[in-house]
């Protein structure tokens, strides 16, 4: 995958929608009015070929953000420098405005679960994923964002609560935060905790993207699917987090039973007017 | 106290062992089991889903529930080494093949290692400028010793089935309505045409010309080759086929 010369093209503070290939085509053709795409890194790792393809027309029009899900920041041991290599290429490739990863773990030795699994909330934890944060941070010659992933499970080994684990894992890294504001609500519900008290304590200088989602409930907690629209109690989340954090770029996710496109794009709009009046009234 | 590599170690072998147990360090309540089974299903449903994906003629053959078990098997026996599933799928021909479900459809691995092929088409680079046009100024007596380079969208390959055919009745706008599996065996060059997948059904011959010319052997050698199946086979007219179908990217003459 060659340097491609894609201008520089930082994403605005302001909606986007995740780009998957069921969309491909529609956006390329009608170029809808949405501010931003982001897209999943793995998805482009290949040498060539029709994803490739439709994102290399797609990238002249709009700025992307590059979001990975398969590095694996909070497993022991070494770095996956393969999988590194590669999101370097794609990186290099695309010029993204912003980059992304995990506060989780998906691999053990050489098993990979392809899943985004919660860690303890440890010292040893804040050890191991910020110090690969920083060895991606040194690869990739940018700082990244990280994200804080949903969780169904707690582990008593655990010595604080989580965002205490995520504001030290991105002091420790100097790395930026990417808050999913979804995984929070599903947490605080799953887990029992204030989402309030979670946001209070986040270092909010470091938020520079915001992710919103659907998840679904069932009854054994919320899972979090990104196959619906985004919940009023997420939405009301969403508004509390911008009174404190500030307007930043957000995100509609969806990634299963995917919608037509103008479903994503409603929600984006609506979030793009969360946005507009949070700017009306701080202004 | 267990080590974090330790605790992850445990946690992803139960996470892809038997259901019913946990690992050790997780809060336990009425609950736990239940989430815990939140992400052994969405792990194995990820890995379905790349096999899906890859095989999505070998899911139609065998029909939902029987794919979903077998995918459920394949990930047990073959559990993924990469945080990119775009290879996990790899040993699943091989995994069919031994499958008891092979004795009953017994082109059902060749379909699948048809399909891996087209799977690795779809990531390949894209094809490059042919390089063919001086060939009809090559001197005759040069001609048995030159080489052929390939397209990186193209792979070649043969089943004593005909499923060419079973492929083809399984995409959009398909005319094929039945196969007979005495229609078999096939010679088949797959390829990644304008992002979409094609077969281009050859002949015996042609096919092990064309596959000797894959491996490097020179003109001559694979001229050779074909001749010894079928001693009419007309060199000029399929090197126009490979060439038309942009099968080929380029050549080498020997040039001492």
């Amino acid at each position: 995958m060659p340097t491609a010369p894609y201008r520089a093209m930082p994403i605005p503070v302001a909606a986007g929608i995740g780009l998957r290939s069921p969309h491909y085509r529609e956006i390329t053709e009608t170029r809808p009015p949405v501010s931003w795409l982001e897209v999943h890194a793995e998805n482009f790792f290949g040498e060539g070929g029709p994803d490739i393809a439709w994102l290399d027309q797609i990238r002249q029009h709009y700025p992307l953000s590059i979001h990975g899900v398969g590095l694996s920041l909070g497993s022991t041991g070494p770095l996956d420098m393969k999988h590194l290599q590669k999101l370097f290429q794609v990186i290099n490739h695309y010029n993204p405005g912003l980059v992304s990863e995990h506060l989780s773990f998906s691999r053990a030795h050489k098993t990979h679960a392809n899943d985004l699994l919660p860690l303890p909330y440890t010292q040893e934890a804040i050890y191991t994923i910020a110090t690969h944060i920083i060895e991606t941070q040194s690869a990739l010659g940018r700082r990244i964002l990280v994200e804080n992933v949903s969780s169904y499970l707690e582990f008593p080994i655990s010595t604080m609560p989580e965002w205490a684990f995520v504001g030290e894992v991105i002091e420790a890294a100097d790395c930026h935060l990417l808050l999913d504001v979804n995984n929070l609500y599903v947490n605080s519900v799953n887990h029992h905790f204030d989402a309030t008290t979670y946001l209070e304590h986040l270092p909010m200088n470091r938020i520079r993207e915001i992710h919103l989602a659907g998840h679904t409930q069932t009854s054994t907690g919320l899972i979090d699917t990104h196959s619906d629209k985004v919940c009023n109690e997420v939405w009301e989340l969403y508004a509390k987090t911008l009174d404190l954090a500030g307007n930043h770029p957000t995100l509609i996710e969806w990634d299963a039973d995917i919608p037509p496109l103008s479903v994503l794009l409603s929600e984006a709009s609506k979030a793009g007017t969360c946005l507009e009046k949070h700017h009306a009234i701080t202004r | 106290m267990q080590s974090l590599a330790e605790w992850q170690a445990s946690f992803i072998e139960k996470l892809l062992a038997d259901p019913s147990t946990l690992p050790a360090g997780i809060k336990n309540n009425k609950k736990t089991q239940a989430r815990f089974a939140i992400y052994q299903n969405t792990v194995l449903a990820n890995q379905r889903n790349a096999l899906q994906i890859s095989y999505p003629v070998v899911s139609a053959l065998v029909g939902e529930n029987c794919f979903k078990s077998i995918a459920l098997a394949y990930s047990r026996l073959y559990p993924s080494n990469s945080g990119n599933l775009y290879g996990f799928g790899k040993h699943f021909p091989e995994f069919i093949h031994h499958h008891p479900i092979s004795s009953e459809l017994v082109y059902l691995a060749d379909v699948a290692k048809l399909e891996w092929l087209f799977h690795e088409l779809r990531f390949a680079a894209d094809p490059s400028e042919a390089r063919l046009d001086s060939l009809a100024q090559i001197p005759a007596h040069e001609l048995p010793t030159m080489r052929f380079k390939f397209q990186t969208t193209v792979r070649l390959f043969h089943s004593k089935f005909p499923v060419g055919h079973i492929w083809e009745m399984h995409q959009n706008n398909s005319i094929i309505q039945t196969v007979n599996l005495n229609d078999g065996p096939a010679w088949l060059i797959l390829q990644r045409v304008g992002g979409k997948h094609s077969i281009l059904e050859i002949t015996e011959e042609a096919w092990l010309f064309t596959e000797a010319l894959s491996r490097s052997l020179t003109l001559g050698q694979a001229f050779d080759l074909a001749l010894a199946k079928h001693p009419e086979f007309n060199l000029a007219s399929h090197l126009a086929l490979l060439g038309t179908h942009h099968i080929l990217s380029g050549y080498t003459r020997k040039t001492t």
